[in-house]
């Protein structure tokens, strides 16, 4: 029985959460429209004028001991500092607090129980084999 | 840190001028700024930046960080620990990324299910009870010398 017609591409290559579309597959990637030449015109000009600041402290006759990133700084400040004040109990927020934060406590505080009592009663009642051992 | 406190990350901006603010702050064009969903989540207006790994970038140009592909002053991913070269590659793959799955899912399946039927029906060939000798080793078992040792015999002839 012979084969049918190779799949399309596309679907076969398409992007989901953990591989992105080739850049041959994309025909974002083909179109040379003034709007998008422009915009990267622009991208290109952010990035020539960041370029010049960092080589400018670089090179300099006299240059500091540690270069700081903006960019790393404000990324760490937003992982750590701005979590907290841009934070907002809502629906989603709270529940998934409920679910993760408070569930495993009580979750294992019931499981120890039970799993005590249980032991205890088998102790009481003679059933339960205690092994004598160092580990 | 030597950032003023409007160079630094803040709450999710609402009008367009904060925004446009935004977008400078993190030398973005504002076209380009997308801050992520206001979901109470923590974000803040922090940009959302495409989901690409370090994998992805140029490893030819002459970047100003060359291990994590990374100008000084471009901004980062939020998830950008994540992204780096000895961590998760989004690259595209060689083979179809369903078609990976499919052959990995098919393999351990497969693998997990014969090992779990050797686990209940296990496989061997016909084994008996070991032998041992002088008398199923009753001296070495503390038997009493003294006393007359139950024969035990494993042979017929």
């Amino acid at each position: 029985m012979a084969a049918g017609p190779p799949p399309n591409a596309a679907k076969g290559y398409g992007p989901n959460q953990f591989v992105s579309l080739p850049a041959e597959l994309d025909p974002a990637d083909y179109d040379a429209s003034p709007e998008k030449r422009r915009a990267e015109a622009e991208r290109l000009a952010i990035r020539a004028q960041l370029k010049r600041q960092y080589q400018l402290q670089l090179n300099s006759p006299n240059p500091p001991t540690v270069i700081e990133d903006p960019a790393l700084l404000r990324w760490v400040h937003a992982k750590t500092q701005n979590v907290y004040p841009t934070f907002r109990p809502t629906r989603q927020t709270s529940f998934r607090g409920a679910l993760f934060a408070i569930g495993p406590i009580l979750f294992w505080m019931a499981a120890f129980k039970i799993e005590r009592d249980r032991k205890e009663k088998l102790i009481r009642e003679g059933k339960y084999e205690r092994p004598f051992s160092v580990f | 840190s030597g950032l003023s406190s409007e160079m630094l990350p803040g709450p999710y901006p609402r009008t367009p001028e904060e925004r446009a603010a935004a977008a400078k702050k993190y030398n973005m064009r504002v076209e380009d700024y997308q801050p992520y969903p206001d979901d109470g989540l923590g974000y803040g207006d922090y940009p959302m930046l495409p989901k690409r790994s370090a994998h992805e970038r140029d490893p030819w140009y002459q970047w100003d960080q060359p291990d994590m592909r990374h100008n000084w002053g471009e901004p980062m991913h939020w998830d950008f620990d994540m992204y780096i070269r000895n961590r998760f590659d989004t690259s595209p793959t060689q083979i179809p990324w369903h078609t990976m799955r499919k052959h990995f899912l098919v393999f351990l399946s497969t693998m997990l299910i014969m090992f779990g039927i050797g686990q209940f029906y296990p496989s061997y060939r016909p084994v008996g009870p070991k032998q041992y000798p002088f008398n199923d080793l009753y001296l070495e078992r503390g038997g009493d010398p003294n006393k007359e040792a139950p024969v035990v015999t494993h042979y017929e002839i």
